[in-house]
């Protein structure tokens, strides 16, 4: 896309009727008129939360997935999903899936098979053995007490932070909780996977160790700059965080973490909390939780805390916001629960977002702005409002099919 | 190469020696045969037009308006009532300045229903900014289209070529139809300085506010005035390479006359008749064919005119209110003017809704001016069964 023609230009004046064409023709171009200044309501270009992603545990940007997915790129939407879940294709296959409560789309035909999707993003993943990227290797040294989706997925962030992890478990086998879920559900093979996958990416894990007995709190804190507890739900907990926040116990250095409900993508964001705190325990920052929150009262996000810019209000976007004028009723394909989608599937199913909130360039406040007031970016993520020249007539509001377009009155 | 035609297809060939470029129009009596003419010849690549089949009139003129701004020579044909369906976009293309040649076959309009000629039609839009031609022969139809392209291209107004239902429209008449390549000579293509065009993008027809909008007006009723030149200047170039010329304001033994009737369109030929019989007789009567209506051209009907002690005014329409339109436009040109002995103007209403303009009848009016001091009244009716 070019630049957008509104350079300065001299209004045309005309003296007599001699220097007149002989009909009204524009000689010049409309730029002169800054019709900016007619304006009484001011649209905004602002994308907002997806109900999806404000209501997944696990922060995972759901409907950027949906976009990667519908447009072929797995490995993208692989990658996005990893940002913020250790644990993906085990939630792929046994969340409980708010996020599909909450799908617009329920209102409209069926809700999206969300988790469906993410099952088949994370084998897509797990059988090429995607590399995950890190951040910058630190000199801190952390160590987890506990083995269990909790402990895995700290491991899994401190990691991503740059930490040397070492993560003691009590038994021969990881994962905790996880493997009282019955083998139907969860398949051994995908736990294995999973826990595998953690390894991989840098968590050192070593079995037999049971605090108390093989180690201790004193060894540990000579050894390591924080320990992190995750002893899990409902085992007793020797050392319980003073409040709820900041996971601190009485001994400096020691951080407790424990969940209150037991799913596993929970489990996952309360890993990510202590992974989270951890960090800023190090590195002497202070947790601001409120700063890293997705949507009004949504969880934590570990790309917002890795300083990744998700220009999104809080505002969630509603079923009675999206301009339903531009969708077609399609219930598509429900998946099978044994065998879930194949990649072709999951990509005609991922199509059907509706990308509640989320601008996906269809082009339609581009193509209905009379004022040629709103231009496409040039990296082709969002536009750019002319104000100079938008007359508040709001039709880009107004048609805007996803809610990504808002309004507020101009006061004079 | 003569051809015996009636004066519908003189319109359509009339339009096709002048290479229209885009045909926009809507059937109606007693006009079909012009647009049924036309779509043949597009049909049989006669002509490389495009042949737009539209819903109404006023999509007819809107097309064209379309096509004339894109810079092609466009070209309509309507009738009465299809005529003022028009009215709003007659507006529109004489005040964008779009040179469109229509031909409007005179028909009265309705209630009651008519298919006969009378003039309310085409006097009616006397103030859209469109140039009037009325048409007294088959052969000056098609000429006087082949000129309008030329006068209204120069002065960029659009023309109206008029000719009587029946009386030309379904009349057949020799006719010389001129050469392609000789036409190509007179009539070159049309190359305007303004024009909708995809590489050279303008805004159109935008909004005027007071202070600018009054130019606008100004400079066509300059174009007007202009046009008067122009048209002469025209129409004795298309005398010099046809043979053909016909004035904008014809006059028929007026030299010595005492009475001129003043005509327009195919009562023309009748009064020439007349003319010669009451000449004959000894009586000094003279005629007055006003071919161009609008632009008026003043001065030639004022420099004819005065020739003569009394004027009969033969109007086939009427101003309600008011009184035959010819007469009235006649009575306000020598309202004023400095002429010594200005002549008496008899305002005769007649021949509405296709009634006959015979020869008695017209002769009738003569005896009955050149018998009377003034006239009895504004108008006077000729012909009503009171």
């Amino acid at each position: 896309m070019s630049k957008p023609p509104y350079e300065k230009q001299e209004k045309i004046e005309f003296a007599s009727a001699k220097d007149l064409p002989p009909t009204p023709i524009s000689l010049g171009i409309a730029t002169v008129n800054r019709t900016g200044s007619w304006r009484y309501m001011m649209p905004l270009f602002e994308d907002k939360t997806p109900p999806c992603n404000n209501q997944c545990p696990a922060s995972v940007d759901i409907e950027g997935m949906m976009r990667l997915v519908g447009e072929g790129k797995f490995e993208e939407a692989y990658l996005l999903l990893r940002k913020e879940n250790p644990f993906s294709a085990i939630c792929g296959a046994i969340c409980p899936h708010p996020c599909e409560k909450v799908c617009n789309r329920g209102r409209f035909d069926r809700a999206l098979a969300i988790r469906a999707i993410e099952r088949m993003v994370a084998e897509f993943g797990l059988e090429r053995d995607i590399p995950i990227e890190k951040g910058k290797e630190r000199e801190g040294k952390v160590a987890i007490v506990g083995g269990g989706p909790i402990g895995l997925s700290a491991g899994y962030f401190l990691t991503l932070l740059g930490y040397k992890v070492d993560l003691f478990e009590q038994e021969e086998e990881l994962g905790g909780a996880l493997r009282a879920i019955g083998l139907k559900k969860l398949p051994q093979k995908l736990l294995e996977k999973e826990v595998a996958f953690i390894e991989e990416v840098g968590v050192n894990i070593i079995t037999g160790r049971k605090l108390g007995e093989s180690i201790s709190l004193e060894d540990l804190r000579n050894d390591y700059q924080a320990i992190l507890l995750a002893l899990g739900y409902p085992p007793e907990k020797p050392i319980k965080p003073k409040k709820d926040s900041s996971l601190e116990t009485d001994i400096p250095g020691v951080f407790a973490l424990a969940l209150k409900e037991g799913d596993i993508a929970s489990a996952v964001a309360e890993g990510k909390r202590g992974a989270i705190v951890v960090d800023c325990f190090i590195s002497k920052k202070e947790f601001k939780p409120e700063q890293l929150k997705i949507g009004e009262n949504g969880p934590l996000s570990f790309r917002k805390y890795c300083g990744e810019k998700i220009k999104r209000s809080d505002h969630i976007a509603s079923f009675s916001e999206l301009n339903l004028a531009y969708f077609e009723k399609n219930e598509g394909k429900a998946p099978d629960e044994r065998r879930g989608y194949s990649p072709t599937e999951a990509k005609e199913e991922a199509s059907r977002c509706f990308h509640c909130g989320v601008c996906n360039m269809c082009g339609n406040c581009y193509t209905v702005c009379p004022d040629a007031a709103i231009q496409p970016l040039p990296d082709g993520r969002g536009y750019r409002l002319h104000y100079g020249y938008c007359k508040g007539c709001l039709l880009c509001v107004n048609e805007c099919p996803r809610a990504a377009m808002s309004f507020k009155e101009v006061e004079r | 190469m003569k051809k015996v035609i009636v004066g519908n297809h003189a319109v359509s060939y009339g339009a096709m020696l002048s290479r229209v470029e885009v045909i926009a129009a809507y059937p109606i009596t007693p006009q079909t045969q012009i647009v049924e003419e036309l779509s043949e010849m597009c049909a049989s690549g006669k002509l490389a037009a495009k042949f737009l089949k539209v819903e109404s009139e006023h999509s007819a003129m809107a097309s064209c308006i379309g096509a004339s701004a894109t810079g092609a020579r466009a070209f309509t044909a309507t009738s009465s009532h299809g005529l003022a369906l028009m009215h709003e976009l007659l507006h529109w293309a004489a005040g964008a300045r779009l040179p469109i040649v229509m031909a409007n076959v005179n028909r009265a309009m309705a209630p009651g229903w008519s298919i006969w000629v009378d003039q309310n039609d085409s006097l009616s839009q006397r103030d859209t900014g469109w140039l009037q031609f009325y048409c007294e022969s088959n052969q000056e139809v098609l000429d006087t289209i082949i000129q309008a392209y030329k006068i209204s291209e120069k002065v960029l107004l659009p023309s109206m070529v008029i000719l009587d239902a029946f009386f030309l429209s379904h009349t057949s008449e020799p006719v010389d139809i001129p050469d392609q390549k000789e036409v190509d000579r007179f009539l070159p293509p049309y190359r305007p300085k303004y024009k909708l065009d995809v590489n050279d993008p303008h805004a159109f027809g935008g909004l005027c506010a007071p202070d600018i909008y009054m130019e606008f007006r100004y400079k066509m009723e300059k174009a007007m005035e202009e046009a008067i030149v122009v048209a002469e200047e025209v129409d004795n170039e298309f005398k010099r390479q046809f043979g053909r010329g016909y004035g904008l304001v014809e006059e028929y033994r007026t030299d010595d006359a005492e009475l001129i009737i003043v005509t327009s369109s195919t009562v023309s030929a009748t009064t020439r008749v007349v003319v010669d019989d009451l000449r004959s007789k000894g009586e000094k009567v003279g005629m007055v064919k006003i071919r161009m209506f609008r632009p008026f051209p003043k001065e030639k009907v004022l420099s004819a005119l005065k020739k003569a002690e009394k004027v009969a005014v033969i109007d086939r329409n009427i101003s309600y209110g008011h009184g035959g339109i010819f007469a009235e436009e006649i009575k306000s040109t020598i309202y004023g003017t400095e002429i010594e002995k200005k002549p008496t103007i008899f305002g005769y209403v007649t021949g509405l809704g296709g009634r006959d303009i015979t020869p008695e009848l017209i002769t009738e009016i003569a005896k009955k001016t050149l018998k009377a001091q003034k006239p009895e009244s504004d108008i006077i009716w000729m012909g009503v069964k009171l």
